[in-house]
């Protein structure tokens, strides 16, 4: 089976049976001849690409041409943006127009310079929020839960939240609930403490 | 103070991804959809971590919609409920008994409604020259074509303009090129 073809091959999501083009873009729900489930296939232009081949460099045939960083023996035939090392066609990868090197596209996705290539994310707005609530439930708990959630919204502010845009409202959120239950453990040792207590 | 535009807009539906055996649960992240300026953002979040996985409207070659019955076996489990403890409230003469079932039944017919009302499931599927990925988000079939309304314009003005006539034609070809294929290589 060819790449080509096979990427254009739609299957059914359920017995994986190869369905026939007429079956497409009917707009309404059509039978799977093998499985007999309904399905709902809409396929667009892109169906038709072929996969693109990967460019070979081409070898050193002048002595004294520039030859790429990582592959000494190949003609260079573009510069990293990023650390202007010259690249062979093997190496030049390209990023929203940008052409880096392998190097600098594995530090850029370490210290999530591109935004493209970011596939994870830890959310320590949520995090803080938790914390904060959370160990109200047992009350005691709370003495641990909110300097962590402070700790958290102090070390933790500046760190970028969720991609989809999300605020720094459930900082915000934990940072009053979290302060306001240590003033409330703060009172509650001010009241123990007291002369008039004892 | 001026607010930045959003990068991404959410699309409607959220759905759960389920990782485990069929009676057993290992993971359960919670899945929603985004659309930014060139592509599709499907948002895995499990605990406190999200992970992101992009479909880009260029590469986006099919989407598969699949009718599932599980909207129809979970009317069916919430119905049982439904009928012992209304049956049970009606058998019953104390009456801060009586309504408690009666507010037991009424629960279970509330989410047995909430299920009617979002109407039937499905599971969808994007597809990609190099992938097939599971959509969680697009449960049922009314979200799952009404954010096929809203991406659909996007997609096609990405992609090169080829009528969906041709678009058959082309994979009928290819189609019966892949069955033809073994007997050439033979001969």
């Amino acid at each position: 089976m060819t790449p080509a073809a096979d990427s254009s091959l739609v299957k059914c999501s359920r017995c994986q049976t190869l369905l026939s083009p007429e079956l497409f873009n009917i707009g309404d729900l059509i039978v799977c001849p093998s499985c007999q489930k309904l399905l709902d296939i809409e396929v667009f232009p892109a169906i038709l690409n072929t996969p693109v081949t990967a460019n070979f460099p081409e070898p050193i045939l002048v002595e004294g041409e520039s030859s790429c960083f990582y592959h000494p023996a190949k003609k260079a035939s573009m510069v990293c943006e990023s650390c202007g090392r010259f690249l062979c066609a093997l190496c030049d990868l390209e990023l929203n127009g940008k052409h880096v090197c392998p190097a600098c596209l594995e530090t850029g996705q370490k210290k999530a310079k591109f935004k493209d290539l970011e596939n994870t994310r830890v959310l320590y707005d949520r995090i803080a929020l938790i914390a904060a609530v959370l160990p109200v439930l047992f009350i005691w708990t709370s003495i641990l839960g909110a300097p962590f959630a402070i700790y958290i919204v102090v070390r933790y502010w500046n760190a970028p939240c969720s991609i989809t845009g999300r605020s720094r409202m459930r900082f915000v959120v934990a940072a009053i609930l979290a302060g306001a239950q240590l003033l409330g453990w703060a009172l509650v040792l001010l009241k123990v403490l007291s002369p008039h207590h004892r | 103070m001026s607010s930045t535009p959003k990068e991404y807009k959410k699309l409607p539906g959220n759905g759960t991804r389920r990782i485990g055996t069929w009676f057993f649960t290992f993971s359960r992240s919670f899945c929603s959809l985004w659309m930014g300026a060139d592509h599709l953002l499907l948002v895995d979040r499990t605990g406190f971590t999200e992970t992101y996985k992009r479909f880009y409207f260029r590469d986006i070659q099919a989407i598969i919609i699949r009718k599932t019955n599980s909207g129809a076996i979970g009317n069916f489990l919430l119905v049982i409920p439904v009928m012992i403890f209304g049956a049970a409230a009606l058998s019953v003469a104390n009456l801060p008994g009586r309504i408690t079932l009666w507010i037991m039944a009424g629960m279970f017919a509330f989410f047995q409604l909430l299920n009617l009302i979002s109407g039937p499931t499905c599971v969808t599927h994007i597809k990609t020259a190099v992938q097939t990925e599971q959509l969680p988000a697009w449960g049922r079939i009314r979200t799952a074509r009404k954010g096929m309304k809203r991406i659909r314009p996007f997609i096609l003005q990405a992609q090169p303009e080829i009528p969906i006539d041709e678009i058959k034609a082309r994979l009928a070809e290819n189609l019966s090129r892949q069955f033809q294929g073994p007997a050439t290589d033979a001969t």
